[in-house]
């Protein structure tokens, strides 16, 4: 008597212990198949027909029998239809801009039960929706960022076209000397304006990369500051001389300075009255220059350098991140703080 | 001699367009929407070229229209706008605003001097019409929106011009339009029509 119970004993720890091994073996296999999917789809960039086309090995290792599926967006259409006549089980959704339908026949093999198929099901729903929002959210964005960029492009060469129409009438019209000599005065005035609509141009279309056509030569800063506010009639505050030398790229260095005396001046037209404050000062292996203005402090010190980020109505968003790619094209860097005194541009040039 | 103000942000446009109406008109330049509104209100202008895309929203019609609103306001100026905007929505809001001309850059300076003379010339017309006692009351509608609705913003218009001219005086007024004074209180309660702060 006590060796049958001891036998029926031994027997089912023995079944517990098998099955116990088995659900670990067989959850395990599927999890490594998943892995693998998550995996895969890493390295296809997301890209959710790249992801069905390479299904069929992985369905096979993890003992499907068939499968179907039908995606759409993007106003195209990816299908392939579940053939076999067993009962499947199905994920469906559909929204405005897509549709993804998935469509699993589990295996014969008894282990492999309902529910294992079920998540293996739902991870591959959830992958395909997932890439299919991050492509058409990616689409979405870049063809906005293209016709912002489009227009702000075409905005600036119909202002250079149109500066050449007028500058045409106008050397048409002087017939003396006199004349000739005050459009000399005024294509002089015109000039730095001009300079600085045709380098935004440049930017706008190399916004992603740092400035690299210059060396490194002597230049005056406070020299290049006065330039640039005398475009916008900005008055400048300093302590720093004017004839302080500093060795940097030129082209680089420009460009900085004009976008933040350009960003004073546009909110010196809601804040009227502010002042603006530069100083550059020296150190052992940099120079820094500090722009302070008076006005209000800055909403996200880090957001602003982000690239399309804009506080301006229909703004592209591409100043301050194309002036950061530039200073650190420069071996430097510019960042933005709010001090008790107001709001600071840093911008730290390497010697 | 006309009185021209030029309102745009670039500066080698405006230095250009001011250098080419400097001969045959007084010109006065701005660069962004509160400088054009000072200037506008120290003196003023029979004319105004304005850019819609001013700083510090380039990209955006929203300060020259802010200016357009502004001048027509203070003033009976001619607004011709000029710019780089070229949305069905920009034309449309300017033109809802009462502009004169709406040009696209770029344009031939003969264009521009073209919409001037015609802007010229309707100045001098409505000053020979205000001469022999002929006044303009603008209004705008939808015509969409029927003939009924067209009536009464004209009848508002008409009454509120007179009430104003008579500051207020219902019995002058009521003279003026040959209505009885019960009649005109009928139309200041109907319209809502109150003395503005100012007057």
């Amino acid at each position: 008597m006590l060796d049958n119970v001891f036998i029926a004993f031994i027997t089912s720890c023995l079944i517990i212990i098998l099955s116990h091994l088995s659900v670990k073996f067989v959850t395990n296999r599927y999890l490594g198949i998943i892995s693998q999917l998550i995996k895969m789809n890493e390295v296809d960039g997301f890209d959710p027909v790249m992801l069905l086309r390479h299904l069929e090995p992985f369905l096979k290792k993890a003992g499907i029998k068939d499968f179907g599926y039908y995606l759409f967006y993007h106003n195209v259409e990816y299908v392939r239809r579940n053939v076999s006549q067993k009962k499947s089980i199905t994920k469906f959704v559909h929204t405005a801009e897509y549709t993804v339908y998935i469509d699993i026949v589990p295996g014969l093999r008894l282990i492999e039960s309902d529910f294992i198929t079920k998540v293996l099901v739902e991870v591959i729903f959830l992958l395909l929706k997932a890439d299919v929002n991050i492509q058409t959210t990616a689409a979405q964005k870049a063809f906005r960022k293209s016709v912002e960029l489009q227009t702000f492009i075409n905005h600036d060469v119909k202002n250079l076209i149109q500066f050449v129409n007028v500058l045409e009438f106008n050397l048409k019209q002087v017939d003396d000397d006199a004349g000739y000599r005050r459009l000399v005065r005024y294509m002089q005035k015109s000039l730095p304006g001009l300079k600085v609509r045709a380098d935004k141009i440049l930017s706008a279309l190399n916004s992603t990369q740092p400035e690299m056509d210059s060396v490194p030569e002597k230049l005056m800063p406070m020299i290049m500051v006065t330039d640039a506010a005398g475009i916008y009639g900005v008055n400048i505050h300093s302590d720093t001389p004017a004839d302080m030398v500093i060795t940097a790229r030129k082209r680089g260095l420009a460009v900085i300075i004009e976008n933040i005396i350009k960003n004073f001046y546009d909110k010196s037209i809601s804040e009227r009255g502010i002042s603006l404050f530069v100083d550059v000062s020296e150190e052992d292996s940099s120079y820094t220059m500090r722009f302070r203005d008076s006005g209000s402090p800055i909403s996200d010190c880090e957001k602003i350098f982000e690239p399309f980020f804009s506080g301006k109505v229909n703004g592209l968003g591409i100043g301050l991140f194309h002036c950061r790619n530039v200073a650190a094209g420069m071996g430097g860097k510019l960042t933005a703080e709010n001090t008790g005194e107001g709001p600071v541009f840093l911008l730290v040039i390497n010697k | 001699m006309l009185r021209i103000l030029v309102v745009e942000d670039d500066e080698a446009i405006r230095s250009q367009l001011c250098f080419a109406m400097e001969k045959k008109y007084d010109v006065t330049e701005a660069s962004n929407a509160p400088d054009a509104i000072s200037e506008a209100e120290k003196e003023p202008f029979d004319v105004a070229v304005v850019d819609l895309g001013l700083p510090p929203n380039e990209q955006s019609p929203v300060e020259g229209l802010k200016v357009i609103e502004i001048l027509l306001s203070i003033s009976q100026c001619k607004i011709i706008v000029l710019t780089g905007q070229s949305t069905k929505e920009c034309a449309m809001s300017a033109l809802e605003r009462g502009v004169f001309d709406f040009l696209l850059k770029p344009v031939k300076m003969e264009q521009l001097f073209y919409s001037i003379e015609r802007a010229e010339l309707f100045i001098s017309t409505e000053k020979e019409l205000q001469k022999q006692g002929v006044e303009k009351i603008e209004f705008q509608v939808k015509i969409g929106d029927g003939l009924q609705k067209l009536r009464e913003l004209a009848e508002k218009n008409i009454i509120l011009k007179v009430l104003n001219d008579t500051g207020f005086n219902v019995y002058q007024s009521a003279k003026i339009l040959g209505v009885k004074r019960e009649s005109l209180y009928y139309f200041i309660k109907k319209f809502n029509l109150s003395r503005k702060p100012d007057a």
